[in-house]
């Protein structure tokens, strides 16, 4: 309960909630007070965005109360807890693609005339003052089809407000995909919602975004409560291992303090992308853990993807893996060449989850475990047996199915589907968007290990103590240029927002 | 270093305009250019084509598939497909005209017959793809052969002779009003509404909302069975207008009229703009995409082409425009992403 005598906003009371056997939220309750900003954390899976569903109108609860203000609020769709000010925007923001800015603000519920009708330009004028106030540079007559994942979450917020000043507002990792800049932003904007006396329900893994700017943190594990105190009387390690149900020592691993010098894998001399990025030039080694920094937009999977053939923009420069110039690179080539590149929208691209582990993971290796064009079935399982024990995918066995998978895991069976090939560089951009603690930790690890074993990493991140904890070397990339290129020793989480955002502009 | 040199050097001036993306979005101005170019195509062929007369048997042969094309665009905005449409303007027609035969002295307001039975078979439709959630493809197919056979069950081999019915349907129908041939008035002014009601009605914005991104909608609290059965509902309903306008054009009221009616449709609609992914183009396009594909027809006939000529062009028609269809979409998504990253520098 919270210390003050107030009712609180939202008291959750022995919420329960199973999907088939998987029980998802166990006798949760809490209370969120009004005016103030309270954390909700736990690991993928621990039953956070159920909570979310379930208040919010999406999911009815198996069993247990949610009273708001006081009062049993039970409502039967997100569009009722919206018109009772409750709200919740997402990371991955649900648009109409092929609507413009106002339309998707005000779907739903759009202005009307007496006549019944859609009243367009007062839509256009709410939605365009509404951008406003969120500092947003959008137009409301833009098409939504395109804008980045941060512009789109302007609309969400937008969305939120549209009925009007939101009593209760849940943020379920609004900051995963944004750029430093624009998480400052948003943070001013959630201040100055919850001065003006709403509840903010803030849904995070990113730990260090919470410092200073969280009231309370409620810590949800395996779908139960596990605690709900004030901020300012837990330490960071304490909140982890309660996430976790252990003490983790170390949110980063350690790379070796230097790679052992081997011969160039990648090398890039003077790639330009007009309009997208310019005069990019750098160089891999075998061994050595590349991250390269920057803000969102700044042109640095661009890059990635015009190493790999995929940009669809007219680039000119010169790709030269392991001594070998492509002049024209495609990705079948550079697979052939043994570059690899795992791009942000995992599951877009990277998975077919209806199917076993086994059949992921070998399926970009099939020639290796083939004769005369047949899959030969032992290799195959031993393909698969091998690369399952050596990322520790969890899981029953290689015959499992994808979908039965946590988010981690699922990674981890991306990452092995390449791993199969024996690939020589390794792109990874954003490799631990959306993944809990534990398994983020392990994914660093993972990537220390493989440049251990002679491979050329590159690590694409927006997540800045993860560029500085896994890299040997950092590029900071701002506005399609590499503005600066650091070692290790010598960067710091100022030095290189300086360089991202271009010095002066955001004190350091 | 400044950042004012590196912007200007990183945009250079291809920074692409507002009114590309609009204009490639909005494909309106694209099915018009294309009529245009079939005109001076089939004029510089054909001597007779491009004559007030020619034109005017073209603008009343393609007004009742405008009024179908509006209503299967209204599905296809769902990402949807009404196969089911040949049958029901048959189905529609022979009952409907039925029973205008049988009540002569009801007067014209008889023709709302056809079109409560069409609307009555959109509402079967709609109810087997909003709610029951069969695809619609195979769920329209099977309303197709069942709406075709109840017009021949209940037809029993007889006809409808247009002489048997009252006066008001021939002369409404095939009749002038200022000098001007009522059905192409009926087809612009059938376009224009559904056109206004699409873009104004809430039901209209829902339509768009449900066929760009259904689990969206669903999320956002739009009931998509509803909209879908509503759009279904609405599609049967022009179609029973166009069963009693095909009705009244021919001679004899027949089970087995507007056969392979949902083909020629589809390419109107797919010509008009009408993205075959759902959520984009627009009933006014489609109808355009009508009149383009009637135009081509009557082309092909004035040069001397055959039957089979004929059929080939129809399903090239249709694939070239879903080709086109895709490579706009992708150059749109392309010209709109360009634009993001020159305005976030």
């Amino acid at each position: 309960m919270p210390p003050d005598a107030t009712t609180p906003r939202l008291s959750v009371v022995g919420v329960s909630k199973h999907f088939g056997g998987v029980r998802a939220l166990t006798d949760v309750g809490f209370a969120v007070a009004p005016g103030a900003v309270h954390a909700l954390l736990g690991e993928n899976g621990a039953g956070k965005s159920t909570l979310v569903k379930i208040v919010t109108g999406v999911q009815p609860p198996d069993s247990g109360q949610i009273l708001l203000d006081g009062q049993p609020a039970r409502f039967a769709s997100p569009v009722a807890a919206r018109a009772a000010g409750v709200v919740a925007v997402y990371q991955d923001p649900k648009l109409f693609p092929h609507l413009d800015v106002a339309e998707n603000v005000f779907v739903g519920m759009y202005p009307q005339t007496r006549l019944g009708l859609v009243a367009r330009r007062r839509m256009y004028a709410r939605a365009q003052s509404l951008l406003d106030t969120l500092d947003a540079h959008l137009d409301a007559r833009q098409p939504v089809l395109g804008l980045s994942i941060g512009e789109a979450q302007y609309i969400e917020f937008a969305r939120a407000m549209a009925a009007g000043e939101p009593r209760l507002l849940f943020l379920d990792e609004p900051t995963a995909a944004l750029t430093p800049a624009e998480t400052e932003r948003l943070f001013r904007l959630v201040t100055r919602m919850k001065d003006r006396g709403a509840a903010i329900v803030f849904i995070s893994h990113r730990l260090e975004d919470l410092r200073g700017f969280v009231d309370t943190v409620t810590v949800l594990r395996d779908g139960r409560h596990v605690l709900t105190r004030p901020a300012a009387t837990l330490s960071e390690s304490e909140i982890v291992s309660s996430m976790v149900g252990r003490a983790v020592d170390q949110l980063y691993a350690t790379p070796p303090s230097s790679p052992v010098a081997r011969e160039e894998r990648l090398r890039v001399e003077g790639l330009t992308a007009p309009g997208v990025f310019n005069d990019v030039s750098f160089s891999v080694a075998g061994g050595e853990i590349l991250g390269v920094a920057g803000l969102v937009g700044a042109g640095r999977s661009e890059i990635a993807q015009a190493i790999m053939g995929l940009l669809r923009e007219p680039t000119s420069g010169v790709v030269t893996v392991a001594g070998v110039k492509v002049p024209r690179p495609s990705p079948r080539r550079m697979q052939e060449l043994g570059v690899v590149y795992l791009p942000e929208d995992r599951d877009g691209v990277g998975l077919v989850v209806s199917q076993s582990i086994e059949t992921n993971l070998t399926i970009a290796a099939l020639k290796q475990i083939s004769r005369f064009g047949l899959i030969r079935r032992r290799p195959e399982r031993r393909l698969a047996e091998r690369l399952m024990g050596e990322l520790s995918i969890k899981a029953g066995g290689v015959g499992d199915a994808v979908a039965t998978l946590s988010g981690g895991n699922r990674q981890k069976v991306v990452l092995g589907k390449w791993l199969a090939t024996t690939p020589r560089v390794l792109i990874l951009d954003e490799p631990t968007h959306g993944v809990d603690v534990g398994a983020k930790a392990q994914v660093h690890r993972m990537i220390a290990e493989l440049a251990a074993a002679g491979l050329a990493v590159v690590v694409i991140s927006s997540d800045l103590p993860e560029v500085l904890g896994v890299s040997h070397r950092i590029l900071v990339v701002r506005e399609g240029r590499i503005v600066a290129s650091v070692d290790r020793a010598e960067a710091s989480e100022s030095g290189i927002m300086a360089a991202a955002t271009g010095a002066g502009r955001i004190a350091a | 270093m400044t950042a004012t040199p590196v912007k200007a050097a990183v945009l250079g001036d291809s920074r692409p305009s507002r009114f590309r993306v609009a204009a490639l979005q909005n494909r309106v101005l694209g099915v018009l250019a294309f009529l245009v170019v079939l005109f001076v195509f089939f004029g510089a062929l054909a001597p007779n084509f491009a004559n007030f007369d020619n034109i005017n048997t073209i603008a009343l042969n393609a007004s009742i598939l405008v009024v179908v094309a509006c209503a299967e665009a209204t599905v296809v905005l769902t990402r949807n497909y009404d196969l089911s449409v040949g049958s029901v303007v048959a189905l529609a027609s022979y009952v409907g005209f039925d029973v205008i035969r049988l009540h002569p002295g009801a007067g014209p307001i008889l023709a709302a017959v056809p079109m409560a039975l069409g609307a009555l078979c959109g509402a079967v439709n709609g109810a087997l793809v909003g709610y029951s959630g069969v695809p619609s493809v195979i769920a329209t197919l099977g309303t197709m052969s069942i709406f075709r056979g109840l017009a021949y069950v209940y037809a029993a081999g007889r006809q409808i002779d247009l002489k048997d019915l009252p006066d008001w349907v021939d002369k409404g129908v095939n009749g002038h009003v200022l000098g001007l041939a009522v059905l192409p008035l009926i087809a612009v002014v059938v376009a224009a509404l559904a056109g206004f009601l699409l873009r104004y009605l809430p039901l209209g914005r829902q339509i768009y909302a449900v066929g760009s991104n259904p689990q969206a909608a669903a999320f956002y609290g739009l009931n998509a069975p509803s909209v879908v059965f509503r759009a279904y509902v609405l599609c049967g309903l022009l179609t029973g207008l166009a069963a009693f306008l095909f009705g009244a054009r021919v001679t004899y009221v027949v089970p087995y009229l507007a056969q392979g009616l949902e083909l020629t449709v589809l390419a109107a609609v797919v010509i008009g703009g009408v993205s075959v992914l759902g959520g984009s183009g627009n009933v006014v396009g489609a109808a355009i995409g009508a009149v383009a594909i009637t135009a081509i027809d009557n082309g092909l006939v004035l040069i001397g082409a055959s039957d089979f000529a004929r059929q080939f062009m129809q399903g090239a028609a249709i694939v070239a425009a879903v080709v086109v269809d895709a490579f706009v979409q992708r150059r749109v998504g392309e010209i709109v992403r360009a634009m993001q990253r020159a305005g976030r520098r």
